[in-house]
């Protein structure tokens, strides 16, 4: 079979399409669906791999505890009723044959469709922080560390 | 019916409700759990260099009002802590009760729970068949005294009062075993 070069004009509208989707995907105000995972950095030390919930002063992130979403406009865009929490890695230093090492607790949710934006968190009613989303997976970390402004994050 | 067979189904039907009743004498995590006579010949050692125990001052889940001196009653003591919502601590209830059958009125347990609904404890309490004396320590002082950080985590106080021994997360039934029997020296 003989190659046949693709024309330039349907390379370019390819190319533009393709890059007007992924630009899609980030911009304001457009939903956004994924998976959703709340990460409470409580350094705790456990075992990798290992059923948690959050440890002090996170003892309010639990199983059966109810995790909200709360848009700019004050409305209810999410809620989950978290299950058990996995022991994840917090960094990459070589621990030895510790068996227990500093972790986090991550609770995997429902996947949402969210629209981008900044959220305010909230368990079994109150609010712990703020959480910016930008793209279809979440990830919610408690604390949330440093405020995040997304008209700033990775412009430089 | 005949009078010889109306007597007989009477006091089958009051033993029925005098088994009932006797197994209803309190919740779950009551004062009817507390130890019992601690057996005469029982001898403990004390853990040398270990610091005194935190207080217990708290209330069990029937509101009686206990101390370390009422929970221990003489003997050495473990302290659960524990909360209706943590799996692992449901996974611990079996070690817990395994060391219970296993060492009798030779030691006490008291379990710390951190819950804020009763209505959830008791529930759990059931469904684990909890046996022990439970506080209810909702604003986490007792956990809070004992550094636990998340349940479940397990404690060992000696005959005299002293902190023995933490065990964050839990331990086995042959980590607790090892332990005790370096403290109960007779069981009686």
């Amino acid at each position: 079979m003989a190659f046949r070069p693709i024309p330039r004009a349907t390379l370019c509208a390819a190319l533009a399409l393709s890059a007007a989707a992924l630009a899609g995907c980030a911009s304001p105000g457009d939903a956004a669906g994924g998976e959703v995972q709340l990460v409470v950095r409580d350094g705790s030390l456990r075992e990798l791999g290992a059923v948690c919930s959050g440890a002090r002063p996170y003892l309010g992130f639990h199983k059966g505890a109810e995790l909200a979403l709360i848009d700019a406009d004050g409305r209810e865009s999410y809620h989950a009723v978290l299950g058990d929490g996995e022991a994840v890695k917090v960094d990459d230093i070589d621990y030895g044959t510790a068996p227990r090492i500093p972790t986090f607790c991550r609770f995997v949710l429902d996947a949402a469709t969210l629209e981008s934006g900044t959220y305010s968190v909230s368990i079994d009613g109150d609010v712990v922080a703020e959480h910016v989303v930008d793209g279809p997976a979440t990830m919610i970390f408690v604390p949330a560390l440093a405020s995040v402004d997304p008209s700033s994050e990775g412009a430089e | 019916m005949t009078p010889p067979r109306s007597a007989a189904v009477f006091t089958v039907v009051a033993a029925l409700v005098l088994m009932m009743t006797a197994c209803a004498s309190g919740p779950r995590g009551g004062a009817d759990r507390l130890p019992g006579q601690l057996p005469a010949d029982a001898s403990f050692a004390a853990v040398d260099g270990a610091p005194d125990a935190p207080a217990l001052d708290g209330r069990l889940v029937d509101d009686t009002r206990v101390d370390l001196e009422a929970l221990a009653a003489g003997r050495p003591l473990i302290v659960q802590f524990m909360a209706s919502w943590c799996t692992s601590c449901a996974e611990q209830q079996s070690v817990i009760s395994t060391i219970a059958d296993e060492y009798g009125d030779a030691i006490a347990i008291v379990q710390v729970s951190g819950d804020r609904d009763v209505a959830e404890l008791t529930s759990y309490l059931d469904e684990q068949q909890v046996d022990q004396p439970v506080i209810v320590d909702p604003d986490l002082q007792i956990w809070r005294s004992f550094a636990v950080t998340e349940p479940p985590m397990t404690a060992l106080i000696d005959a005299e009062g002293h902190l023995a021994k933490l065990w964050p997360t839990g331990a086995d039934a042959d980590t607790i075993r090892e332990q005790l029997d370096a403290i109960v020296l007779t069981a009686g």
